[in-house]
């Protein structure tokens, strides 16, 4: 039957500047941490480069690639992980489910808008780490390099899958722990060495299978940077869209099942 | 319109029935008690209800057809959980604000003037209030929604009695303002009493008595008399409970008068419901075998 008769006459839509509102007071702690840490990296990424412009010429900067090489994991331990995870472990997921709007609809926004303000960050400081290396007159080179992660603008896309991952580890376990775990065990695991892996077939794949010259950087990054935004996309799709099959699917089967047992009482009408 | 209709309604957990084969009509406009002991399925009927779960068998309507959940209805059936989850951290101020960016349709200058009749301050921590006044900002946050079907989980739990009258009271002078229908649970009758027009009693995930809380109580008798004649009656009538103290037989029967040398009086809710929950509780069915009961449309086999 028709519901548009039962939803009276004034269906107002709920102001989205409030659901803003709402989203960034949920994520506030969250987001506040990791504008603080991507504060302090710019920071010593603008520092290193001052001292390498004026000061005495190259230096090993491995150890600082290794550091920023930690960042998407830190977002996804930080951000994405505790999401849903908390939501769930205090309750207030039952009162978001409750209320007007869907709770897709507010999963979605969630996720774009932290989203963004994580990929815009992380590429600052994948800008600023560019800038570092060709201070040092290093080639951006993206195969067998261990700090090629940590570059624009692969470090954007590894952030904001890590931030999908992490969101997705938090739907399943329900707990804030067992989601950092798990997405620690799916990101350091899975996801980084066999994308990794792929890289070199990637190159493959780009250049018709001739070798790579390093000075093909772009097309490299680019490829990378594409398949890890469409894995994001994926997970965070899949977060909010197989709920609910699931939860149609469940309400069709249980039109067709029978209790399993008649009523023991009559009903009094 | 009906306010809620279920068919068969079940909900498995694991291998138990939290709730099993429930076929309810609430009519619009009523207050309903969902009453039942611990367990009964009272907060699972509920979370189906406010589309918080999925059934495992059978159907359940809303609002006159639709299903729990849909976004055609979201906006008319508020929930008031068992525990009255809000966003613990936040300040009162922000939990209205929060509760503003998830609902098209908020009152915020109703929600202001309530909580502030109540002497709860904007600035106060979530957290940090009483367990009367987390009662009252999760009631206030149902409320400035303004429903159609309003699902109240035992909200008053963790109040003392005399909160409890006073919460109750006020809530019920606001109800009878607002046009909305209430389904209201609890375990303790005394909050339910005066207050109902509709009852439904829940025992072991089953539905043992629904109806309007007149019919119900105008088609019941407590019966006395002497306890040797109690055998004999329980076959002709349909008695839910019989209790015998000393040469006195006291029967709780579904019958207009009194038979034959046994005295009939008026019952009162709070009986019925003790009745019916000791019954399930004895496995005992009332009624005469012979005499078939009314057969309920949709039940399973």
């Amino acid at each position: 039957m028709s519901a548009g008769s039962l939803a009276g006459p004034a269906r107002p839509q709920v102001p989205a500047r409030w659901t803003a509102w709402l989203i960034w007071r949920q994520q506030r702690s969250a987001l506040v941490l990791i504008t603080g840490l991507t504060a302090a990296a710019c920071a010593f990424l603008v520092w290193a480069g001052l001292v390498l412009k004026h000061g005495s010429g190259a230096q090993g900067n491995g150890l600082l690639g290794l550091v920023l090489l930690a960042i998407p994991a830190v977002v996804g331990m930080l951000a994405g992980a505790p999401l849903l995870a908390r939501e769930h472990q205090t309750g207030a997921i039952r009162y978001i489910r409750a209320q007007g709007l869907s709770p897709d609809r507010w999963l979605a926004g969630t996720l774009i808008l932290t989203g963004s303000v994580i990929a815009a960050q992380a590429i600052c400081v994948g800008v600023l780490y560019n800038w570092v290396q060709s201070l040092q007159g290093y080639q951006p080179e993206l195969l067998f390099n261990n700090t090629s992660d940590t570059q624009f603008p692969t470090l954007p896309a590894w952030c904001v899958f890590a931030y999908a991952l992490g969101v997705a580890c938090g739907a399943l376990t329900r707990r804030t722990v067992p989601a950092i775990g798990a997405f620690l065990l799916c990101y350091c695991g899975v996801a980084w060495p066999v994308m990794r892996i792929l890289r070199l077939h990637l190159a493959g794949l780009v250049f018709w299978g001739r070798y790579p010259a390093t000075a093909n950087y772009w097309p490299y990054a680019g490829a990378e940077t594409v398949c890890l935004l469409l894995a994001a996309t994926v997970i965070a799709s899949a977060v909010i869209v197989i709920p609910r099959l699931l939860r149609n699917a469940a309400w069709r089967q249980a039109a067709a099942t029978r209790s399993p047992h008649a009523p023991r009482w009559s009903i009094v009408r | 319109m009906n306010m809620v209709e279920t068919r068969g309604l079940g909900k498995r957990y694991g291998r138990t029935w939290a709730l099993a084969d429930c076929s309810l009509t609430v009519p619009a406009g009523c207050v309903t008690a969902l009453v039942g002991p611990n367990g009964a399925g009272k907060t699972t009927l509920l979370h189906l209800l406010a589309g918080l779960v999925t059934p495992t068998s059978g159907t359940a309507a809303v609002l006159g057809g639709a299903r729990p959940g849909d976004p055609a209805v979201r906006d008319q059936v508020a929930l008031v959980a068992q525990d009255a989850p809000v966003f613990e951290r936040m300040s009162v101020r922000d939990a209205l604000r929060a509760a503003r960016g998830l609902n098209g349709r908020w009152d915020q200058r109703y929600a202001e003037v309530r909580l502030a009749s109540r002497d709860i301050p904007l600035q106060a921590r979530v957290g940090k209030l009483s367990g009367g006044q987390r009662a009252q900002l999760a009631l206030t946050l149902a409320l400035a929604r303004h429903p159609s079907l309003l699902l109240l989980d035992e909200p008053l739990a963790a109040l003392d009695p005399l909160a409890r009258r006073e919460v109750l009271g006020s809530l019920l002078a606001e109800v009878l303002d607002e046009d909305v229908s209430v389904i209201f649970s609890s375990h303790v009758l005394a909050d339910l009493e005066n207050v109902a027009s509709y009852l439904i009693v829940l025992g072991r995930g089953d539905v043992l008595l629904a109806g309007r809380l007149e019919s119900i109580l105008t088609g019941h008798r407590m019966l006395t008399g002497p306890a040797a004649q109690a055998g004999d009656l329980t076959q002709r009538l349909s008695v839910i409970d019989s209790t015998v103290a000393g040469r006195q037989a006291h029967l709780l029967a579904r019958c207009a008068g009194a038979p034959e040398g046994w005295h009939a009086r008026d019952v009162t809710m709070e009986e019925v419901v003790l009745g019916y929950l000791r019954a399930v509780d004895a496995g005992h069915t009332p009624g005469p075998p012979h005499v078939p009961a009314p057969q309920v449309v949709g039940a399973g086999r």
